[in-house]
């Protein structure tokens, strides 16, 4: 047979190739744990990519449709023994339909412009403020005013201070020990929802990195890291970003690049063209847990869990880390059942697929409310907002923080840590 | 219109495929109705998959036997179709030994149980009824399954060995020494290789081959068993023979062995699975003989096999883009196949018979066997509109299959 593909090179095919169909990943599918769908598998996804590539009369856009119900959570990269490059094939796939099938709606292509450029976020993050100060998302939650899928995500917002982490701080924090403790520099990626959402998880790495002896400083001129592009088919957006944040991470000099955003931290670290020998991109759960000379003297006396991003997990194989960061924190952690399923954000997912993403969220609120944690962490914003979300709408009060949080929580349980960095009040 | 079940598609010999008509999948069926630890029984519906029922067994004591490597995947309903096994059939046995009764649906709508939860019965015994029928006379749609206590402990061992004959004549001797283990286990050179590029099991790289045998029981009874079994594999030319030291070394070994096929694909673009049987003496020359006929055809073959029961899986790694790269590794397993009856033995120990063997089906059966096989089959699915083109070779009274599959023989699913 002559070999004419339509969706994959050669090279690409062959991965795809990789898959023997044995459905090993299949139990691991959240979509397919939901439905029982076989078009809903990871193997059904696969054969499905399969067609689009090789068949000429084959309904594509169709086909599109269960690949755009995928996640991208990878677990299926995880429990496949054959080692199947899942996710690449994913992005590939939905860059060609991006171009040949069905480009992203304009109200999509807008809705992630807005939200990974600082100038339309930094408006966004500003009405948003205000809508809290005032306390218009509970009236709205109340009213239910808006689309469920609007007031749930409302639901899950921080407080937001309404100003963006970098546009608040110095770009410089020196580190806070005596010289022949000290560990050196860093640079630290901010991103763009972390930067303007979540702007107190930001201060807690610099805090905890600066106690440990590292001074931490924040390159000029990055920008979004482009996951959300590239998981959207985005191939040239995404590929933008990663060229403005190479000019921006240009000879730097510091030891690591430290992440702390699950996702951002996979899309930088496993794209192509970036340069792990001359500055390796770390997440922050990874670079500490061998660089803690500090430890924290006391521990929080709260029942902490871990939910584990997909793109820790799965992405980036980064799965004890944080647990080793959260021994150190609190006296009691409890290990949460399915930690490394996906929650069902993955980024826009919860809007898009908000039925799927709503059942796949529920399996995980009914872990979390059968151990009645004080606390649960993770280490993503998406995460991070959905997670609080749906322990909101579930009225359990159970506040969500990232990792980093926590730890830091337990050095201010220190007055010498919190005097050092003014927190006394 | 022809309609035909399927659980998890891991069956091997495509059963669960369809070529034109309508396929029924079971997957959603997935509630475990009850356990019943005191009895020690579960209620199913067929789409439970084999791990989950075991997860939810387990902090109870308890444990379904019958445990294939795609146990993570695979569902109860396909493991009754298929009457399937694993590495602890040696002791356990087959998915028919762990099946106390279950409901079923004919082609024609009509609803039948058979069996029951209780454990001992007289008089005619329909209780393990169709088992390994392949979905080709009914529908099963609620099933009774034996749950086993879990043992008390398990010793996991590993014995290394040079030459592979050396491998499988320590399997007769371990079993002749009056041991029984749980599971005996034959991982080949090639499958090592495939295996621990990825995983680090433990397997060492260079041994031809390695037994991963386990024992289970009380700590004082497994460890003389432990003793004797390391003196026979010592006898029979071990380079080295250990005890894994911990779960955690445990675990590692049996995910190194529920991966090996799987594995398989990182070293081949394509590989077909054979499922042959011979008596448990024939080993050592059954293997020779599979090398050899892979050589033959020019091809490399990796196995792993259920050395204990005699089953031998031989992996045959081709390139299907090749031109006739399929057709030579289908050759090379039917000869494999061939040299497994001439032996005494069969064409499948536990992936079923489905479309891929069908043909060969004459070879281990006379025609009065197949005759009445096919009678009873067509009594209780007149029209063949259930899972036409299975089982049987042409001829048969049922629907054949439409032309060729496209999916390559040894990948279906
Ligand atoms: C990596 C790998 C390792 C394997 N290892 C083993 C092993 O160690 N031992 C072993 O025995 N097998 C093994 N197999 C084969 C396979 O997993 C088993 O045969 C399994 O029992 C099939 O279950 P399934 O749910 O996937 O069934 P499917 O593949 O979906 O179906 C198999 C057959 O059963 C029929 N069927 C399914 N459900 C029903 C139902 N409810 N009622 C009636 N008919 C039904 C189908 O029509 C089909 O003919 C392996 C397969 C793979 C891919
Ligand atoms: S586990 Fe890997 S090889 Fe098996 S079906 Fe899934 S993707 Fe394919
Ligand atoms: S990435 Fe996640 S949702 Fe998508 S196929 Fe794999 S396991 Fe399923």
């Amino acid at each position: 047979m002559a070999a004419t593909h339509h969706l994959f090179t050669p090279d690409n095919y062959h991965r795809l190739q990789a898959c023997i169909h044995c459905g090993l990943c299949l139990a691991s599918c959240p979509t397919y744990t939901v439905n029982g769908k076989e078009a809903d598998s990871p193997r059904g996804r696969l054969a499905l990519m399969k067609y689009i590539d090789r068949e000429v009369e084959f309904d594509a856009k169709g086909a599109f449709r269960h690949i755009d119900l995928c996640l991208g959570c990878l677990a299926c990269q995880t429990a496949c023994p054959s080692g199947v490059q899942y996710g690449h094939l994913l992005e590939t796939s939905r860059s060609y339909q991006r171009q040949q099938i069905k480009p992203l709606s304009w109200i999509q292509h807008q809705l992630l412009n807005w939200l990974t450029s600082h100038r339309s976020l930094g408006f966004i993050t500003g009405l948003l403020a205000l809508v809290q100060r005032l306390a218009l998302d509970h009236l709205v939650r109340a009213l239910r005013l808006l689309p469920h899928t609007l007031r749930f995500q409302l639901a899950g917002m921080p407080d937001i201070t309404g100003k963006a982490f970098s546009q608040t701080h110095d770009a410089v924090f020196p580190a806070l020990t005596s010289a022949d403790e000290a560990q050196g520099t860093v640079a630290l990626f901010t991103g763009c929802v972390m930067d303007h959402w979540f702007g107190e998880v930001h201060a807690a790495t610099v805090r905890v990195l600066q106690w440990n002896g590292f001074n931490v400083f924040v390159p000029e001129g990055q920008t979004c890291c482009g996951a959300l592009h590239a998981h959207a088919g985005l191939e040239e957006e995404a590929e933008d970003c990663l060229a403005r944040n190479r000019t921006a991470f240009q000879g730097i000099e510091a030891q690591a690049l430290v992440v702390n955003a699950a996702g951002c931290g996979a899309q930088l670290r496993t794209t192509p063209g970036t340069d792990q020998d001359t500055l390796p991109i770390v997440d922050i759960s990874e670079w500490l847990t061998d660089k803690l000379p500090r430890p924290p003297k006391n521990k929080l006396s709260k029942r902490v869990t871990y939910d584990a991003p997909c793109h820790l997990y799965h992405a980036q194989g980064i799965r004890d880390e944080p647990w080793r960061l959260l021994e150190l924190a609190c006296e009691q952690l409890l290990p949460l059942p399915e930690t490394e399923v996906c929650c069902g954000s993955a980024g826009f997912y919860s809007l898009m697929h908000s039925d799927m993403s709503q059942h796949i969220l529920k399996r995980k609120i009914n872990h979390v409310q059968a151990l009645a944690p004080d606390i649960l962490a993770t280490g993503n914003p998406g995460c991070h907002l959905q997670l609080q979300a749906g322990l909101r709408e579930t009225s359990l009060n159970i506040p969500v923080h990232h990792t980093i949080e926590v730890l830091d929580m337990a050095y201010r349980l220190d007055g010498t840590y919190r005097h050092a960095f003014g927190l006394d009040d | 219109m022809p309609f035909v079940p399927r659980g998890a598609g891991t069956g091997l010999s495509g059963g669960a495929i369809c070529d034109g008509g309508v396929i029924i999948q079971l997957s959603r069926m997935n509630r475990l109705l009850a356990i019943y630890p005191d009895d020690c029984y579960a209620v199913v519906q067929p789409g439970v998959v084999n791990n989950y029922l075991n997860l939810q067994a387990r902090p109870l004591g308890l444990g379904f036997a019958p445990d294939p490597s795609s146990q993570a995947a695979c569902t109860i309903g396909g493991n009754l179709a298929e009457n399937a096994g694993g590495p602890h059939t040696l002791k356990y046995g087959v998915t028919s030994n762990h099946v106390l009764g279950q409901t079923v649906v004919f082609p024609d709508g009509e609803v039948a149980t058979y069996g029951g939860p209780y454990p001992v019965r007289s008089g005619p015994d329909f209780s393990t009824f169709l088992i390994g029928t392949e979905g080709t006379i009914a529908i099963s749609t609620e099933i009774i399954v034996r749950l086993v206590p879990l043992p008390p402990d398990v010793t996991t061992m590993l014995a290394v060995y040079k030459s592979v004959a050396d491998a499988t004549d320590s399997v007769s001797a371990i079993l002749a020494a009056g041991v029984l283990p749980n599971a005996l286990e034959l991982i080949d050179n090639l499958c090592i290789q495939a295996v621990e590029s990825h995983l680090k099991a433990g397997f060492p790289m260079e041994a031809a081959a390695v037994l991963l045998i386990e024992l289970d029981g009380t700590k004082q009874m497994m460890q003389t068993k432990a003793e004797t079994v390391g003196r026979v594999c010592k006898s029979n030319a071990a380079v080295s023979f250990s005890i894994a030291k911990s779960e955690e070394e445990r675990q590692r070994l049996w995910l190194g062995r529920k991966h090996a096929v799987g594995s398989l694909g990182k070293i081949t673009p394509a590989f077909y699975t054979n499922d042959g049987v011979v008596p448990r003496s024939r080993l050592t020359d059954i293997m020779q003989t599979s090398y050899r006929i892979a050589k033959e055809h020019d091809l490399s073959v990796a196995h792993v096999c259920h050395a204990g029961d005699g089953n031998i899986h031989p992996l045959i790694c081709y390139n299907p883009d090749e031109s006739g790269g399929s057709q030579r590794a289908t050759a090379c397993s039917t000869e494999i196949l061939m040299a497994c009856i001439e032996m005494g033995g069969s064409i499948t120990g536990e992936h079923g018979i489905g479309i891929e063997k069908r043909d060969l089906l004459p070879q281990m059966f006379s025609e009065v066997d197949l005759e009445h096989m096919q009678r009873l089959r067509n009594g209780l699915n007149p029209e063949g509109l259930l899972n036409p083109g299975k089982i049987f070779p042409n001829g048969s009274r049922c629907g054949e299959l439409r032309g060729n599959v496209s999916i390559p023989r040894g990948t279906w699913i």
